[in-house]
């Protein structure tokens, strides 16, 4: 299966909030698919064989790691910005 | 027959309403990773300290500034509408009324915490704000704050969508604020992506990145960075709603709402709504107050209440809300407001009590019934809004079958003018239904397994 096979169809994407095509989702997360892909996908692309056949099984577990609260993610990305400043 | 129920300048609320005052279940602090609270100056290099201490407050009241006041003139009050021709429709003995927080230039009830968050900056010495945005609505409304307040903006537009969604992008150019691809060159993370990846089509994560580096790192000290909902100042902000609301229907001695509805996402504008009218359920008031969130996201529905760490490593802090196991993924809806992973934890903590009743509904049902109401009121309701408008229709035929005369109220958010391509799809019958199946939800939150469990503040009073 070829990695572009897919990557003219389009889909609304929860997060941006407007239609995007399947090539943006497979890179979304520096050039690693969005954490929503296999959601998103079930019901209109063969999604499990399609991150199978191209990510490392690293891969898909950096993909699939949970969503970070918003209050959370706020303050790790501070202590980053701080880090920086320094 | 009076179909619209103003309130004058005059007759606006000068409080906002903290519900953290009346909870009768005290809110469970944030964690770090050490299990200790997250304290307010963690939050000081992006957020004003007034607004921090908004955030922590435990009074009932807070004073809205006259300032701000004068700036919400500009659209507030919004009106109160009774939804005449839907409930002919419909064939129901419910009075069905709904606040139309649309008629805010930028067409959301975004712009009530943005004014107040802008304005407070302003007194806090600081000069520009920075935010992220998608498609862009979050941002339209800071930039209009800020056009108003007379503070810079900076806004960081995912790359796609700067590219894709020119119109809120224009928006918020005219309203004076600058609005940057993400990710940019202006910043560390930006450079670091763009040098791995030039034509990289950017990232939410990313813009939020750009966002808070842009507002800690500015050397001037005047930076801030602004978040659109979640947060508990962003819901007391938005309690605006409800307070004009109560006011509306005292004027056209409406005694007593049976039912009051909003969508939940983050809860910002459920919150706005449906606070105030906690508060008379606290004080023993017969109402059903639900939030509504979609079917295939069930965030406040099926998840159990508890402490999730944020990331694999477990080394993010723990915050006590709603929230699904690490292994969701979240199916695809046409919702752009209602894609929050967590809950605020105001909206938690008045579920876990048993204030709110949270629903949740498939999105066909949802453009049905937005559908019904723009044929019948006239409005275009924003994805994210439908899910309100189908609750009050359900709840509606329900109050037929019952044969009562129920009061329905709910939030209608914004207008859907700038996100027609749900119901494009919707018409083309492109549109399907997902429901989180109950073994993926167990295999989900079977990640929940040995975290530590708040314990369950409630009175059991409802």
């Amino acid at each position: 299966m070829n990695i572009n096979a897919y990557d003219a169809e389009a889909i609304y994407c929860r997060k941006l909030g407007h239609h995007l095509k399947f090539d943006y989702c497979r890179r979304e997360s520096d050039e690693l698919p969005c954490s929503r892909i296999a959601k998103c996908w079930a019901e209109r692309i063969p999604i499990d064989d399609f991150l199978r056949s191209h990510f490392s099984d690293d891969d898909l577990d950096k993909i699939f790691a949970p969503p970070v609260p918003k209050i959370t993610s706020l303050i790790e990305l501070i202590q980053k910005a701080q880090a920086l400043k320094e | 027959m009076q179909t619209k129920v103003f309130l004058t300048e005059d007759e606006m609320p000068r409080q906002w309403y903290n519900l953290a005052a009346d909870l009768p279940s005290p809110m469970q602090p944030p964690l770090g990773p050490d299990g200790n609270p997250v304290s307010p100056d963690m939050l000081a290099p992006v957020f004003p300290m007034n607004l921090i201490e908004q955030e922590v407050s435990q009074e009932r009241w807070i004073d809205i500034p006259e300032e701000v006041l004068s700036i919400l003139y500009r659209w507030r009050p919004t009106p109160l509408h009774r939804a005449y021709a839907l409930e002919k429709a419909l064939g129901t003995p419910a009075r069905i009324y709904y606040k139309n927080e649309s008629v805010s230039p930028p067409g959301s009830h975004k712009p009530n915490t943005a004014v107040a968050q802008a304005w407070y900056n302003k007194q806090f010495g600081i000069k520009k704000l920075t935010t992220e945005t998608g498609a862009g609505q979050w941002g339209s409304a800071l930039s209009f704050a800020c056009s108003l307040l007379g503070l810079e903006c900076k806004i960081f537009m995912v790359r796609i969508s700067f590219d894709q969604k020119p119109f809120r992008k224009i928006m918020m150019q005219t309203w004076g604020g600058k609005c940057i691809p993400s990710p940019s060159n202006e910043t560390q993370a930006g450079r670091d992506i763009l040098s791995k990846i030039p034509d990289t089509p950017g990232s939410l994560g990313i813009a939020i990145s750009e966002a808070i580096e842009a507002a800690v790192t500015d050397q001037s000290g005047e930076t801030r960075y602004s978040l659109g909902s979640v947060l508990n100042h962003v819901m007391l902000h938005q309690t605006i709603i409800g307070l004009e609301t109560k006011k509306q229907l005292e004027k056209i001695n409406e005694k007593k709402v049976d039912v009051v509805v909003g969508c939940a996402g983050g809860g910002s504008n459920f919150a706005g709504l449906a606070f105030p009218f906690a508060l008379d359920k606290i004080n023993g008031a017969d109402i059903d107050i639900i939030p509504v969130e979609p079917s295939s996201c069930p965030t406040m529905t099926r998840a159990p209440f508890a402490y999730d760490h944020g990331d694999v490593a477990k080394m993010t802090p723990l915050l006590p809300m709603y929230s699904l196991g690490h292994e969701f993924i979240p199916p695809p809806i046409h919702a752009g407001g209602l894609r929050y992973h967590g809950m605020s934890p105001l909206v938690s903590q008045a579920i876990v009590e048993g204030l709110l009743n949270p629903q949740a509904i498939h999105q066909i049902e949802c453009y049905e019934s937005a559908v019904q109401f723009a044929r019948t009121e006239g409005i275009i309701v924003a994805p994210e809004t439908s899910h309100a408008v189908a609750t009050a229709i359900r709840e509606a035929k329900k109050a037929k079958e019952e044969g009562k005369q129920k009061v329905i109220l709910f939030n209608l958010s914004g207008h859907g003018l700038m996100d027609l391509t749900g119901y494009d799809k919707y018409f083309a019958g492109e549109l399907t239904d997902y429901a989180l199946p109950e073994d993926a939800m167990a295999e989900s939150l079977k990640s929940l397994d040995g975290l530590p469990k708040p314990p369950a503040n409630k009175t059991g009073k409802w």
